[in-house]
C-alpha cells in the first residue's frame, strides 16, 4: 500500500526502549534552557523574539499564550518521545507558554495541509513535506512564511551545513525552483536511505565487510544466490523501494550532483544513464536476486524479515532502525556508489518545520523551531535512538554514552559522516508531483518484464519533461 | 466530489395519479413537506455536484488562481492511457461485483427455494454476514490471505500445487481478479438474501402449472423464476453495479492500484488527483465522468428490466 507519498515513512519495526530517556527528561530541560541563554545576547532588537524563546524571560507573558503545533509524525513513537521532551523543556524555558501538540499520519497531513493553511484556523507551526509537490506548493501559495531572520540570526546553516538547510527548506518565492532562495522549512531529525546488511548470512558466505563498490555489491548479491539466500529484501507495493533503488543506482553511474540536478531540475533531459540504472533493476529482478513475491510486499514488510534474520541486504531508512536481538550483527551503510571515495546518500532531514503565513503566533512559533534544532536537542534526539538533523561532533560520544549498537549506532554514525564528508541527496519524488507514482508503478513493470528498460526511461522522461518544461518556462 | 450513489427509482409503477385533485388537501401542501430534504439534498449533494463539474473546467490546485481550460480535463480522460485504463478496470470489475454474484444467488435461490434445507436463515445469515463488514477491514482481511506467504499459497503448497501460488496481488494478470473476486465474496451474500426472500413470494402454484404443461427445471427457472425476481435483480443490479464502480476502499487498501497500473480504478483516480497530485480539475472531471457512467449504468438497468415487463 502506498500510504505515503514519499515512501520514507512506514510503521517501526520495533521501537528502542524509553527507560533511559524519561527518567532524564526534567534534567535535559533544565540543561538546555540554561545552555541556551548566553548566546543570544547581542542579536539585534528585529531578532530579539526569536532569540528570546529559547531563554527564560523576565516578564513573564501578561497572559498565557498556547502555541499549536502540528506533526505529521504520526506512528513514530521514539521520533514522538523526543517531541514529547522537548516540548516541556520549551514550556519550562518559555513560562505561560503552553504547547498543543497535534500528531497526524504522514499521509494525513500532506493531503490535508493545503487546505488547512489556506483558512483562518491554522496551527502555528506544522511539519510539511518537501518536494515541488508540497513544500513549494505550499511556498507558491503563499501558505508559509520565510524563516531567514530567525536563521540568520541563529545561524541555522552553522548547525545543519547550508546543503541540507537548501535541501530541506529552500524555494524561489513564487515556488518554482527549489534548493535554493528563501528559506521556508528547517527540520529536527535526519532522514537517510542506505543498505542495511545482515553480517551473520555475509560471514557464512565468506563475506566480510560492507561493499565499497557498486561491482562489489553485486558480486555478494550473485553469491547470496549461490548460497541459497535472498540478496536483497525488496518490498514494491509502496513504491519506496524502487525510487530509492534507481536513485542509488543512477548515483553510482553518474555522480551524486547529477542526482541533485535532477531532483532539483536544473535541466529537462534525464541524464543518459538513467537506462543503465533501468537495465540493473531489471537485471537484478531476473536474476533472482530479490525477496520471492516482491511486487506484493510493501517496504516495511520485508524490513520485518530481514530483522528475523531473513537476506543479505535490505534497501531502508535510517528512520527505520530496528530493536533486534543481536544487533552488533546488522550494519546500515551508505549504499555504494562508483568507488570508495564517493560518499554519498539520499539524506535529508526528516518532515521539515514551517510557519504558516496565518500563524497566530509567528514569533513564538520561530522560536520553537530554532529550539528543536538546536545543538542541544541532539542529545535528546541520540537518547532516543534518533538521528538528529543537527551535526555538533560530539555525535560519537552520545551514541556510545547511550548505548547504541549495530544499525541505530550506524544510523546516527554515518549521517553525520555524509552530513560532514559527503553529499546529502533529496528524494527523488521530489521533483514533480506526480514523479512517486510514475517511478513507482513504471519500475514495477519494468522489474516484472511488463516493459522494456527503454519504456522505462520513457515514461519517467515525459512526467519529468512535461513537468520541469511548465515549471521552467512560467 | 460527490460520488453519492444516484437514488433510482425501482420498478416501474405510475408516480401520476390519474385523479386530478387528492382528497382533503390542496396538492401544494405536498412540497412543503418536502422542503427540508429537497433542501438538504441540495445543499450536502446537489451543489456540491455542480461545483465540481465548475471545477472540472479548470487546471490548478484549488488555492491559487485555477486556468481556465474547457474541456481539456475530459479529453485527458479519453487520450491518458492510465485513465482510460481505470474506466476498463472498473467495467471489468462490475463482472466481479454485480454479474457474478447475481449469477451464483440466482442458481443457489432457485435451488433453495426447490428443496427445503434444515437451518437456512444460518446460511443466509452466514452468507451475508460479508455485506456488513466495513470494506477496509474486509481489504486487509484479504490482502493477509493473498499475500505471498500467507494462507492461501500455504494451503496451495500443502496439497501440492505448489505451482499455482503466487503473489496474487503484485501479479499483473491476477490482481485484477484477486480484487475482483473479494467483491464477488462480498456482493453474493445480498444478492442471495435479495433473491431469495423474492423467491418465496412466487406461488408455487406457477411452478405446478409448468409441471404440469411438462416443463423441465430449466423451463421453470426461465418461465417463472426469473420473471418474479425481476424487481430483486434491478435492486440486486443497481446496488453491485454501483459499488463495482465507485469501487475505491478496497482498492486503496489492498493494492493502491498495483502493481503498476494494474488495479488502479477511477475513484482512485480521484482520491490521487486531488490530494496526492493537487490536481483539482482533473479530479472534478474524473468524478463527473464516474457519476454519468453510473447514472447511465443504472437508467439502463431499470430500463430494460421495465421494457422486459
Amino acid at each position: 500500500m502506498r500510504h505515503s507519498t514519499t515512501g520514507r515513512r512506514g510503521a517501526r519495526i520495533a521501537l528502542r526502549p524509553r527507560t533511559t530517556a524519561i527518567a532524564s527528561l526534567a534534567a535535559v530541560g533544565l540543561v538546555l534552557a540554561a545552555c541556551s541563554s548566553g548566546g543570544s545576547s547581542t542579536e539585534s532588537s528585529s531578532a530579539a523574539p526569536e532569540s528570546s524563546a529559547a531563554t527564560p524571560t523576565s516578564e513573564a507573558p501578561a497572559e498565557p499564550v498556547e502555541l499549536w503545533v502540528q506533526s505529521g509524525n504520526g506512528g513514530s513513537d521514539a521520533l514522538l518521545a523526543g517531541y514529547e521532551a522537548l516540548n516541556a523543556a520549551f514550556e519550562a524555558a518559555n513560562p505561560g507558554v503552553t504547547i498543543k501538540f497535534e500528531v497526524k499520519s504522514f499521509t494525513d497531513l500532506v493531503d490535508t495541509l493545503p487546505l488547512q493553511l489556506s483558512g483562518d484556523d491554522v496551527p502555528d507551526v506544522t511539519q510539511v513535506n518537501q518536494g515541488y509537490g508540497s513544500l513549494g506548493q505550499l511556498v507558491g501559495s503563499g501558505l508559509v512564511a520565510p524563516l531567514d531572520d530567525v536563521a540568520q540570526a541563529n545561524d541555522w546553516e552553522g548547525r545543519q551545513g547550508a546543503a541540507l538547510v537548501a535541501l530541506d527548506g529552500r524555494f524561489s518565492p513564487d515556488g518554482k525552483t527549489m534548493g535554493s532562495g528563501e528559506l521556508y522549512g528547517m527540520s529536527a531529525t535526519g532522514a537517510w536511505v542506505g543498505l542495511y546488511m545482515n553480517m551473520d548470512i555475509a560471514s557464512e558466505l565468506g563475506i566480510t565487510a560492507p561493499p565499497a563498490s557498486l561491482e562489489e555489491m553485486e558480486a555478494m548479491l550473485a553469491k547470496a544466490k549461490e548460497g541459497g539466500q535472498t540478496g536483497l529484501m525488496f518490498g514494491a507495493s509502496d513504491g519506496g523501494e524502487q525510487i530509492w533503488l534507481m536513485a542509488n543506482l543512477l548515483m553510482a553511474y553518474t555522480s551524486p550532483q547529477t542526482v541533485s540536478d535532477v531532483i532539483n531540475g536544473t535541466n529537462e533531459q534525464l541524464p543518459p544513464e538513467t537506462l543503465k540504472a533501468a537495465e540493473t533493476m531489471k537485471a537484478w529482478a531476473e536474476a533472482g536476486y530479490l525477496t520471492e513475491g516482491w511486487a506484493a510486499l510493501d517496504s516495511t514488510e520485508v524490513l520485518g524479515m530481514f530483522a528475523d534474520g531473513e537476506g543479505l541486504f535490505a534497501l531502508n531508512g535510517s528512520w527505520n532502525v530496528f530493536q533486534s536481538d543481536t544487533p552488533e550483527s546488522f550494519r546500515l551503510v551508505p549504499f555504494p556508489l562508483g568507488d570508495a571515495s564517493t560518499i554519498a546518500a539520499i539524506a535529508t532531514g526528516d518532515l521539515p518545520w514551517s510557519v504558516p503565513t496565518n500563524a497566530k503566533n509567528p514569533d513564538l512559533a520561530k522560536a520553537y523551531i530554532n529550539f528543536i534544532t538546536s545543538p542541544e536537542a541532539s542529545e535528546i534526539w541520540i537518547k532516543q535512538g534518533q538521528v538528529p538533523a543537527t551535526v555538533s561532533g560530539n555525535e560519537a560520544e552520545l551514541v556510545q554514552a547511550n548505548g547504541l549498537v549495530g544499525v541505530s549506532a550506524d544510523a546516527v554514525l554515518s549521517w553525520v559522516n555524509v552530513m560532514q564528508n559527503g553529499t546529502p541527496v533529496g528524494f527523488p519524488d521530489w521533483a514533480t508531483p506526480t514523479w512517486y507514482d510514475t517511478i513507482a508503478q513504471s519500475s514495477t513493470a519494468l522489474m516484472a518484464g511488463e516493459i522494456t528498460p527503454q519504456e522505462f526511461v520513457d515514461a519517467l522522461q515525459a512526467d519529468y519533461g512535461a513537468f520541469t518544461a511548465e515549471r521552467m518556462g512560467s | 466530489m460527490s460520488l453519492a450513489p444516484v437514488p433510482v427509482t425501482a420498478g416501474g409503477r405510475q408516480t401520476s395519479s390519474p385523479r386530478r385533485r387528492a382528497p382533503g388537501e390542496p396538492r401544494g401542501i405536498g412540497y412543503f413537506f418536502i422542503l427540508p430534504a429537497v433542501l438538504i439534498y441540495a445543499l450536502f449533494v446537489f451543489a456540491p455536484f455542480l461545483h465540481s463539474i465548475y471545477l472540472s473546467l479548470f487546471k490548478g490546485n484549488g488555492i491559487t488562481r485555477m486556468e481556465f481550460v474547457g474541456f481539456a480535463n475530459y479529453v485527458d480522460i479519453a487520450t491518458n492511457p492510465i485513465f482510460r485504463s481505470a474506466f476498463i478496470h472498473a467495467l471489468e470489475l462490475v463482472l466481479f461485483y454485480a454479474v457474478l454474484p447475481i449469477a451464483l444467488g440466482l442458481l443457489l435461490a432457485s435451488v433453495l427455494h426447490r428443496s427445503r434445507i434444515r437451518g437456512v436463515a444460518f446460511y443466509r445469515t452466514a452468507l451475508f454476514l460479508p455485506y456488513v463488514i466495513a470494506p477496509t477491514a474486509i481489504a486487509v482481511i484479504w490482502r493477509w490471505i493473498l499475500a505471498p506467504r500467507g494462507p492461501l499459497n500455504s494451503f496451495l503448497e500443502a496439497i501440492g500445487l505448489g505451482a499455482l501460488a503466487r503473489p496474487w496481488l503484485g501479479d499483473f494478470t491476477w490482481a485484477l481478479p484477486s480484487v475482483g473476486l473479494v467483491g464477488t465474496w462480498v456482493m453474493f451474500g445480498l444478492a442471495l438474501a435479495l433473491l431469495l426472500a423474492g423467491v418465496q413470494k412466487i406461488p408455487l402454484e406457477l411452478y405446478e402449472a409448468v409441471r404440469l404443461d411438462g416443463g423441465g427445471p430449466w423451463t421453470e427457472f426461465r418461465a417463472v423464476t426469473l420473471p418474479g425476481l425481476r424487481y430483486e435483480i434491478v435492486v440486486a443490479l443497481v446496488l453491485t453495479v454501483t459499488a463495482a464502480l465507485r469501487n475505491f476502499d478496497v482498492i486503496y487498501v489492498m493494492t493502491s492500484g498495483g502493481p503498476g497500473n494494474a488495479t488502479v480504478v477511477p475513484s482512485y483516480l480521484v482520491y490521487q488527483q486531488a490530494f496526492k497530485v493537487s490536481q483539482i480539475g482533473a479530479a472534478a472531471a474524473m468524478g463527473t465522468v464516474l457519476i454519468i457512467l453510473i447514472v447511465i449504468a443504472n437508467v439502463l438497468i431499470t430500463r430494460t428490466a421495465r421494457s422486459a415487463s
